[in-house]
């Protein structure tokens, strides 16, 4: 634009519009030094307004991943160790069952293992009726009562209720007991034949007995090594959910905080403009021929 | 006769000169009067005086008119200018307070705790019999419902709030119209007077003033009347003005009318300056609140029934977990209470008889959120919400652009308006020093005139 003449309205005009603008810009980059942000109010950043929600979401959803893996875990891990003892117990009714269906064994022996069977059944049922927090662990998803009774009749139900850990990934954080413990055979019903067998001092039924406990210890040792694998999965779970948020925070972080070094040297440097725009701006107003005359 | 010819034209030089000085005073004092226009004297030669032989001889000076400093074309497009900068600048104003509803930066809009809801609803999963998971689903429902209510209700009251500065600005415009047709006849009746300077800048001032409210267009008449039309329909022609007044359409929104002589003409959808700002703010955020409004319906009756196919810890089937009233579905939005009270009634189980920890329903509602149930099945919950916030985004940031833009032209145009109409000072001190020189002149013509004709007299 060029000007003719420089009215005193215009030269006024001049200033004030201008000392606004720069004064708005200085007020802008402070802005964003003291929030840290470039990104304060979703017209700052139009074109990936719609990005930085979808990071945000997917940001907080990790979180949420995490802690339900977590959570998950301190089940899973529960239950590796509830189920690494059954395994224990089971062996040890291995050995004890092979050794009492020896004819070599008097009576007081046979009736001394099967106060020790009986004593791991009862072991076994209690752990089966394991809790954490309020939770039974092998009630399926009827989770809010003991799943045995002390006859060992199964009162749960036969669901593997799931926990989310991450987009569409769930693991299993609950277990249906009589799967575990009477899938292929019934543990406490063969541990109780096992007792009733031994004080009768009948080797000959205690080795009947033989192929259903082989079969109980294997049952046992599967739904541990499926334990394993659970356990597995919410380690990479968690890690996964840990690296993701680290990214989408960064991300996040690359489309809406304000470099703090760069911002501190833009508003420097807008606030020396403004304030040599000031300066020249009264020195401007202060001459005219009208003082020299 | 030639002596007092002389005292003559040296009292003309002297009213020439003093009406200079007090035209250079009225402009100085006036130097920073808004809408003023500089003054300047035009001088004009009386006829001459014939003497013997045939010459003529000058008789000195006379004032023929007092000037007003103007160009029309550049003051047409200035007004123009400011009518198109007004709107933009109404629109942008009006949007930045409607983004700031979308509290999408603070972390607490719609999308937010929508992400919220799901994020529970996913952190259930970890025992979904568990009350403090269920109590805290109720606190993400609820602060679902109330955010989008909240949000609504806040773009609600800001549209009638836009309404009813339409209004009010209307009552502006009317009184600026009447003032502006009074103007005009006064000029139309004054003539060339001396006073009629100071009518055409008050005229001008309201030329722009009603411009910058309704995006009007100017004319001036022969007479210096100034006519002025929005989008073609006449306000003010010559001494007369049209009112303009408010009315409501078939869906209730608010319609423009100007008067005319026998009933009215709608110019709700090509009015501009403030009032059509104003209007497109509240144009777009009716849109924003129809969107809210679409998310509030489907999202409330998708939900309802995937709850209403489960069943709570007590064996019975999922009630309504939102409530909406049709017409207002975002601002009406409401959290169940009787499951805000009770978090037992959550539907997670898959029947009546599952065990606590069923959560094939929660499952289901879980998977809504990846459900396409927006736009013709085409976007889930959340992009249709995060699409509504590109649209607010995008629009506001567009209009802030348009408003600077426009904020730009018009300043540029009203600085080379100044530059042409305004007061140089500098200028003026120089006729200062011009006008008094020349009245010192005349005032010394006249004591020569004097003293030639004390000469004179003392000889007889």
């Amino acid at each position: 634009m060029s000007v003719i003449r420089s009215s005193q309205s215009y030269l006024f005009d001049l200033i004030r519009t201008e000392s606004s603008r720069m004064g708005r810009d200085v007020n802008t980059l402070k802005e964003q030094a003291v929030t840290g942000r470039k990104v304060n109010r979703p017209s700052d950043a139009p074109a990936s307004m719609g990005k930085i929600v979808r990071i945000r979401e997917e940001a907080a959803n990790q979180e949420s991943f995490q802690d339900n893996a977590n959570w998950a875990q301190s089940l899973i891990g529960t239950v590796d160790t509830l189920l690494g003892s059954a395994t224990h117990y089971m062996k040890r009714i291995q050995e004890l069952s092979i050794g009492m269906s020896n004819e070599t064994y008097s009576a007081t022996d046979r009736a001394a293992a099967a106060q020790e069977v009986e004593a791991i059944r009862e072991d076994l049922i209690r752990l089966a009726n394991a809790e954490v927090g309020d939770r039974y662990l092998f009630a399926g998803s009827a989770y809010d009562s003991p799943p045995f009774d002390s006859a060992g009749t199964y009162g749960g139900d036969s669901e593997a209720p799931e926990v989310l850990i991450g987009s569409d990934n769930w693991v299993q954080a609950g277990w249906d007991g009589s799967d575990v413990f009477q899938g292929n055979v019934d543990v406490f019903q063969v541990l109780s034949d096992l007792s009733t067998a031994l004080n009768a001092n009948i080797p000959g039924d205690v080795q009947a007995l033989l192929t259903d406990i082989n079969t109980g210890l294997e049952q046992t040792i599967e739904a541990h090594q499926a334990v394993g694998w659970a356990f597995a999965k919410t380690d990479d779970a968690m890690i996964l959910a840990e690296n993701l948020e680290v990214d989408f925070t960064k991300q996040l972080s690359g489309l809406v905080d304000a470099d703090p070094a760069e911002s501190y040297l833009r508003l420097q440097e807008a606030q020396m403009a403004y304030s040599a725009a000031l300066q020249v701006a009264a020195g401007g107003m202060n001459m005219g021929l009208f003082d020299h005359i | 006769m030639s002596l007092l010819s002389t005292l003559n034209i040296g009292r003309s030089g002297l009213q020439a000169a003093s009406v200079g000085l007090e035209t250079v005073s009225h402009n100085v004092a006036n130097a920073s009067t808004d809408g003023f226009h500089r003054r300047s004297v035009e001088r004009k030669l009386p006829a001459g005086r014939l003497i013997a032989g045939g010459a003529t001889v000058g008789q000195g000076v006379a004032i023929s008119r007092i000037r007003r400093a103007s160009d029309e074309l550049l003051g047409r497009r200035w007004i123009e200018a400011g009518g198109d900068s007004a709107k933009a600048g109404a629109m942008s104003a009006g949007l930045s307070t409607i983004e700031t509803y979308f509290n999408e930066a603070g972390q607490e809009g719609v999308n937010e705790v929508l992400q919220n809801f799901f994020d529970s609803l996913g952190r259930a999963t970890a025992d979904p019999a568990d009350l403090g998971h269920r109590q805290t689903l109720n606190r993400a429902g609820f602060n679902l419902a109330d955010t989008v209510g909240r949000t609504a209700k806040s773009i609600d009251d800001t549209i009638s709030d836009f309404e009813a500065g339409i209004e009010e600005t209307m009552y502006s415009v009317n009184r600026l119209s009447a003032d502006l047709a009074s103007v005009n006849t006064a000029i139309n009746e004054s003539g060339d007077s001396i006073g009629v300077g100071d009518m055409m800048d008050k005229r001008d001032r309201l030329a722009q003033q009603i411009a910058a409210l309704t995006g009007a267009n100017v004319s001036y008449g022969d007479t210096g009347m100034v006519n002025v039309y929005v989008s073609g329909h006449s306000i003010v022609s010559g001494v007369e003005s049209r009112e303009m007044s408010t009315g409501k359409d078939a869906n209730g929104d608010q319609t423009l009318l100007i008067a005319t002589g026998g009933g009215f003409v709608d110019v709700t959808d090509v009015i501009g300056g403030e009032i059509g700002g104003s209007k497109a703010a509240a144009d777009k955020s009716v849109a924003y609140l129809a969107d809210l409004n679409t998310f509030a319906a489907d999202f409330s009756s998708a939900l309802n029934a995937q709850h209403a196919s489960g069943f709570d810890l007590n064996g019975a089937t999922g009630g309504d977990l939102f409530s909406t009233t049709p017409g207002s579905e975002a601002r009406s939005m409401g959290f169940s209470t009787s499951i805000y009270d009770d978090a037992r009634l959550w539907a997670f189980g898959a029947t009546a008889t599952s065990g606590v920890g069923n959560d094939t329903n929660l499952e289901s509602m879980i998977n809504l959120e990846s459900s396409k149930i927006f736009t013709g099945a085409s976007q889930t919950s959340g992009q249709f919400l995060a699409s509504l916030l590109n649209d607010v985004a995008s629009d506001t940031a567009k209009a802030s652009t348009d408003a600077s833009q426009a904020a730009t032209h018009s300043g540029d145009l009203e600085s080379l308006m100044k530059s042409l109409t305004g007061v140089d000072l500098d200028q003026e001190a120089t006729s200062l020093i011009e006008f008094q020189a020349a009245y010192q002149a005349s005032a010394k013509v006249i004591r020569a005139a004097d003293e030639l004709l004390q000469t004179l007299m003392s000889i007889i």
